[in-house]
């Protein structure tokens, strides 16, 4: 069975490696509410980029936007 | 001011996760340097984490010419992408997109911007435009985002927005969300008595939060700002001061209250102690226990020494039934105040 992550950890792994001092005065049940709000954050973040990306490609003339997709999201 | 700061980072933080306070009651449990610290990591996810794509993105915007960038901005990028693209685009470039922008798509821009990313661009645009955008978000209440863009804006803006907002009640709530305590006494120093005096009249007419509100943003300026709203709201009408106290009374905001106390001049604290607000035991015992709480007493004793003797003994009373050690220390701080008032009148003489 996979180890999960203690909330914490989880947490720590979402805002970019470094501890927040502080916020073990929240439970775990705190914390995973927090690691759920920021991950729902950067979703949405990133299908707001994906439908601006495609509607912004959609202004170009067909035969460019592959070639401007590959230079815009290579991966 | 720690109330004040601390509730606009969680108000912040709510609003960067695009969540409901109600949502993420616990943030109260976090002190304040938790919360900034918090909120910078997650701008700092939610800003860093694409940062190459909206590279490219601004790279490509800079072969167009601006008029082609503005419309494939608002039609395509949309103002979450545009906000993320504008820190890494060049002032000048930016600002070129942005006048040719409308104000309510600007306005949502703002709504997604990291201000301090931005200041460059923020003191390249023109004051108009910005005095447009101002007025567009006041018009939609975003206030904890105007209070962000408080601490960037350049003096010549920020006097062009004061003066195109006639809207106090925006502009106090506005204040609450400013971080930077240098700017919002710049903000104070910038507006005139009038205005102060609107702001604080209505927050005692609307009472509830908004009293709390006020206070707490009197205490966070300096010194030199709270005395002069000190002054202003010393010089309110009796029925005006006499809602101030009750208030205060309600919401238990008298170490708050005595902060402004302490600095108002010295007649309108002996009008101020003749207010019939004043002179009620529960009220009295409530001023007595904040201050000893607070250890207050230096910012009491001014309004005491102008209570009449009747009133000082029951005063006296009231602290000693909260225990002898409380007596003890009103009755030190009136004698530190009598000593310090007799070196006072000793000067003036002199000087006289």
């Amino acid at each position: 069975m996979p180890s999960q992550k203690r909330p914490l950890d989880a947490l720590t792994e979402v805002l970019g490696g470094a501890a927040v001092p502080g916020l073990e005065k929240l439970d775990d049940a705190e914390l995973q509410t927090l690691v759920d709000a920021v991950r729902s954050a950067r979703r949405e973040q990133q299908r707001q980029l994906a439908q601006a990306t495609d509607a912004a490609l959609g202004h170009l003339p067909l035969l460019l936007r592959g070639a401007v997709r590959k230079i815009l999201l290579p991966h | 001011m720690a109330r004040l700061a601390h509730q606009a980072e969680v108000h912040k933080l709510a609003l960067l996760l695009g969540k409901p306070l109600a949502d993420l009651p616990f943030l109260d449990k976090l002190d304040l340097r938790t919360l900034r610290a918090l909120r910078e990591r997650i701008t700092a996810v939610l800003f860093d984490a694409d940062a190459e794509l909206f590279g490219r993105i601004a790279a490509a915007t800079r072969l167009m010419p601006g008029p082609l960038s503005a419309v494939i901005a608002e039609k395509a990028l949309g103002p979450l992408l545009c906000a993320r693209i504008a820190g890494q685009l060049p002032p000048d470039r930016a600002v070129d997109i942005a006048k040719r922008l409308p104000t309510a798509f600007l306005a949502d821009v703002c709504l997604q911007l990291d201000p301090r990313r931005v200041r460059e661009l923020i003191a390249s645009m023109p004051v108009a435009r910005i005095v447009d955008v101002a007025r567009e978000l006041a018009e939609r209440k975003a206030y904890i985002v105007m209070g962000r863009f408080v601490d960037c804006l350049p003096e010549p803006a920020m006097r062009a927005v004061l003066d195109a907002l006639r809207d106090d009640e925006a502009l106090l709530r506005i204040g609450l969300y400013v971080e930077d305590p240098a700017q919002l006494d710049a903000v104070i120093e910038m507006l005139p008595d009038a205005r102060l005096r609107e702001m604080i009249a209505i927050a005692i007419a609307q009472g509830a939060e908004l009293w709390a509100d006020a206070l707490a943003l009197i205490n966070a300026v300096g010194p030199r700002p709270r005395q002069r709203m000190a002054t202003i709201a010393a010089g309110f009408d009796d029925a005006q001061i006499a809602r101030m106290l009750a208030l205060t009374q309600t919401q238990n905001l008298w170490g708050e209250l005595l902060m402004l106390i302490a600095e108002m001049p010295e007649a309108e604290c002996a009008r101020l102690a003749r207010a019939p607000g004043l002179h009620d035991d529960a009220v009295l015992a409530a001023l007595i226990r904040a201050t000893d709480a607070g250890g207050l007493w230096p910012q009491l004793l001014p309004l005491v020494g102008h209570l009449d003797p009747a009133l000082q003994q029951r005063a006296a009373a009231l602290a000693e039934r909260q225990g002898g050690d409380v007596l003890a220390r009103l009755d030190a701080a009136r004698a530190d105040f009598a000593a310090q008032r007799g070196v006072n009148l000793a000067n003036a003489a002199r000087a006289g």
